[in-house]
């Protein structure tokens, strides 16, 4: 999601910056200084799934991809027919599996 | 001793007598501490910063010091308002700003914070009724279905506590782990189930393993126990919502989850062991979107509630998306999170002394003036790397020759990357501190241990880059967090509670309530050393975060409810504390989201609920077990699809050829939700309230707060009971007032009064 602000602008080298949304969608080219993750006021953004791409690997292929990107996460696998404590952990992040093992829907954290 | 001239001038002012102030302009006017640290080496001599900030607050008001620390440490107490305080907080040298702990009602913060918005909201005294077990109130038992629970935590040892009554049904089961597991007079009864998996290693006991149980216990029913703090931090009085209730553990989580198989069970269990209140920090994800006749939670409430037992369950923490909240089933109490007024502050200095707040928890130790670079993660690119990636910090994005000896700051949109992984990023390439840029978790403190990682809204962060901008050598640091009460604004709705509207029907509001839900101090289990930072003992209480956490503030209150009121249904319990709830934040302003935008129904339901208000609520809304049944029938459900919820079902039910969606705003709930809402033809629904109230005699009188395109019309606007009549009925009409069209949802509420008690139903009118 592209937010447009009016921000003082980074010094020198990048006039330019892209937003980055997660994987699949081709960057937009907009001034969008600093981070913030598209919340203008009264906008709600959609949830935050941010492995798409595991859904429907096996848990150890899922834990593996993303564990290369982050080796510290707490992983959390959940089978099916099961419920999850509500703590919100930014630690942490919850596979939740089908009854064949397969990661059944976006992990996020919390 | 040096004394200098500031000195003798402030000398004069202690010896002047202290201006009797009103009750209301305490208000405004509070007495704080202004810490300052270490006295000088010269004894009795003030350091020179806090003579400065002395003389600017007594220059605007004389007699505003109330005492001044210079001997063990350096600091004084005065008379200040909201505005020095924060600019006070701000000046270097001052560690931190806190009210006068002697005006204040205990700390730690939660039940204090719902005291004092309740007593802004009515004026009335602090600390009036609501958590004192004085006699004739009945015991009552809150039943928990979690991870387990910690025995020996103070929070439920029971010196306190008379013996266990003699209803009490239940039976603390043996454990076979290496440690006892002992039930008493507090935690009076502990059951555990293990996975219907014969290959998993779940221990048998109802010993916690993990934390979340023990807290969330201690939160609904701990005992009062003054002197706790998570390692100094959040320091003062940790007590649950009912002191005096006992407590009994469901465990049915475990590492992996909770089995929907356990739960039930312990639904089972827990009616026939004889519990008054269900508390459940447990759900699934909305994603999943539950249907009540394969949900094992709705399923188990609806039974629980039939037989008098009323259910509180967490709204999820899917949002801020709306359509995430979960635990929808109209039989059970769904309460959404909010944040305190108590924050977690670590501030960047910068060049110049400009304090930036920022939060977190952090036990950093390096240098108080911003003696470290500061570079933003843009500009400290690796050879290879991309600029968006360093902007973001990602790991091996950043090159070591820019980031060592530095303080580093960074972006966080990039999703992929947890701030640990960050934190871990910049350690290891020599970094001093981290600077993290992210308007969502910067009220939801993590811990970083002693690495000093501070996170800023990206407001804040602009003036950071304009700082970094206007001079070729930019500098910085970060100080170690300290805890500032009476942040404001509060409450806010937490960025991760789970919104409305229900994915089910538009018809029915949830969340039904919302409730302290973001760090929050409770009892922790005794043996984890994984949660201790670097050097120090397991804590013994921990600060978590969630809808778990706001559950059982209202378990606790609906416990003291019933325990007030033994003969009350568990729909009238729900009725007291969503009609007595609150809209209004400590700026007595409507309640906004994290975002700084103005909350809705369909982010705190009723609103922020009311420690002390459901004990007086005047009026209920019952709903019946027959009003559930017609629920399920108007929600499209056939007999044999009802059975699964409710097997055993009154002689001759069927339903009603009649049954509707629509018909579902009818159900006699004390919130409205309609939808459809074209503005052609009107929508009527009805309602029915029950006297309460200590007056047989009564008149009530409605107002309505309209929302933008809809006429609200009540019929009778007036309700007069006597003694024969307890209960009256109105009905509610929504209809265009033709200057606008409904898109989207509108909100208002309507609020029923008697001059002595007011009873608010919040509605929603949906366009589709």
């Amino acid at each position: 999601m592209a937010e447009e602000s009016q921000r003082t602008e980074l010094p020198q080298e990048q006039p330019q910056q892209s937003t980055t949304i997660p994987q699949e969608q081709p960057h937009q080219s907009t001034i969008f200084l600093p981070g913030s993750v598209g919340h203008p006021s009264g906008v709600e953004v959609a949830p935050k799934t941010t492995w798409p791409e595991v859904v429907g690997m096996t848990v150890e292929e899922a834990e593996r991809k993303i564990r290369e990107d982050m080796p510290r996460v707490q992983f959390q696998v959940v089978p099916p027919n099961c419920f999850v404590t509500m703590d919100f952990n930014t630690r942490r992040v919850r596979l939740y599996v089908d009854s064949e093992g397969k990661v059944s829907r976006a992990p996020r954290i919390g | 001793m040096k004394v200098p001239s500031v000195s003798f001038f402030l000398f004069l002012f202690l010896l002047s007598p202290l201006r009797e102030t009103r009750a209301d302009e305490m208000k405004n006017d509070r007495v704080y501490i202004v810490y300052m640290g270490a006295a000088t080496s010269s004894e009795g001599s003030y350091r020179y910063d806090h003579a400065q900030i002395l003389s600017s607050v007594l220059k605007r008001k004389e007699n505003a010091l109330v005492h001044s620390y210079r001997h063990g440490f350096s600091g004084f107490a005065a008379h200040l308002t909201e505005e020095e305080v924060r600019s006070i907080a701000q000046k270097p040298g001052v560690v931190s700003v806190f009210e006068d702990p002697v005006l204040q009602l205990h700390t730690t913060r939660s039940w204090d914070f719902l005291h004092y918005q309740t007593d802004l909201e009515t004026d009335s005294k602090p600390g009036s009724d609501g958590d004192s077990q004085s006699s004739g109130q009945a015991d009552t038992i809150i039943g928990i279905l979690d991870t387990g629970i910690w025995p020996e935590s103070e929070s439920f040892s029971d010196k306190t506590m008379g013996p266990v009554p003699s209803r009490w049904r239940g039976t603390c089961m043996e454990s076979n782990d290496v440690d006892s597991f002992k039930c008493n007079r507090k935690l009076i009864g502990a059951r555990y189930y293990n996975d219907s998996d014969a290959s998993s290693a779940v221990p048998h006991t109802a010993r916690d393993m993990i934390g979340h149980g023990t807290h969330v216990a201690s939160t609904a029913a701990g005992n009062s126990l003054p002197d706790v703090s998570y390692y100094g931090l959040a320091s003062g009085t940790a007590k649950g919502g009912s002191p005096g209730s006992r407590i009994a553990m469901y465990r049915v989580c475990t590492f992996f989850g909770c089995r929907g198989s356990s739960i039930l069970a312990a639904f089972d269990d827990a009616i026939s062991d004889g519990v008054d209140v269900l508390s459940l920090s447990l759900g699934s994800s909305a994603v999943f979107e539950l249907e009540f006749s394969t949900d094992p939670i709705a399923i188990g409430a609806y039974h629980a509630v039939a037989k008098g037992i009323t259910v509180v369950c967490s709204a999820g923490n899917d949002g801020p998306s709306p359509r995430t909240v979960v635990n929808i089933a109209p039989w059970i109490l769904t309460v959404g999170a909010t944040t305190i007024d108590r924050d977690f502050e670590s501030d960047v200095v910068l060049g110049g002394n400009k304090v930036i707040k920022g939060g977190g928890i952090n036990f950093a130790n390096i240098k108080k003036s911003p003696a470290y670079p500061l570079i933003y993660g843009s500009l400290a690119k690796s050879n290879s790397s991309k600029v968006d990636d360093a902007r973001n910090c990602k790991p091996n994005s950043l090159g070591e020759d820019k980031i060592k000896g530095r303080i580093v700051l960074c972006d966080n949109d990039d999703g992929e990357y947890t701030q640990t992984e960050k934190l871990e990023e910049v350690k290891r390439l020599g970094g001093v501190g981290l600077i993290l840029i992210d308007d969502e978790i910067r009220a939801v403190s993590s811990r970083y241990g002693a690495f000093p990682l501070t996170v800023i809204t990206s407001k804040d962060a602009s003036e950071i880059l304009s700082y970094i901008n206007s001079t070729t050598n930019p500098v910085a640091t970060i100080l170690a967090t300290v805890s500032v009460e009476q942040y404001k604004p509060a409450p806010a709705v937490a960025y991760f509670s789970s919104r409305g509207p229900s994915y089910a029907t538009k018809n029915l509001l949830k969340p039904d309530i919302a409730a302290p839900g973001v760090n929050i101090l409770a009892a922790w289990i005794g043996n984890d050393t994984a949660e201790a930072p670097a050097g120090k003992e397991p804590p013994l209480f921990n600060l978590l975060s969630g809808t778990s956490m706001a559950c059982p503030h209202v378990s606790g209150i609906a416990a003291t409810v019933k325990s007030q009121n033994p003969s009350w249904s568990p729909s009238a319990v729900r009725s007291a504390i969503m009609t007595t709830a609150t809209e209004k934040n400590n700026l007595k302003a409507p309640m906004t989201t994290h975002s700084g935008s103005v909350a809705t129904p369909y982010d705190y339901g009723a609103g922020e609920v009311s420690p002390s208000g459901p004990l007086q609520p005047g009026l209920v809304y019952e709903t019946e077990t027959a009003d559930y049944l017609q629920f399920l029938c108007n929600y499209g459900y056939d007999i044999s699809k009802i059975k699964l919820i409710s097997p055993t079902l009154p002689d001759g039910f069927t339903c009603p050829k009649s049954a509707n969606a629509d018909l579902i705003s009818n159900m006699n709930y004390p919130s409205i939700a309609i939808s459809k809402f074209n503005g052609n033809e009107s929508k009527k629904v009805s309602r029915t309230v029950t006297n309460v109230g200590t007056d047989d005699e009564t008149q009530y009188t409605v107002s309505v707060s309209a929302a933008a395109g809809v006429d609200v019309k009540v019929i009778p606007d007036t309700l007069k009971f006597t003694k024969n009549s307890k209960k009256l009925s109105y009905q509610v009409i929504f209809s265009s007032n033709g200057s606008s069209s409904v898109k989207g949802a509108v909100f208002g509420s309507i609020t029923w009064t008697n001059g002595k008690h007011k009873v608010r139903s919040p509605f929603v009118v949906s366009s589709d």
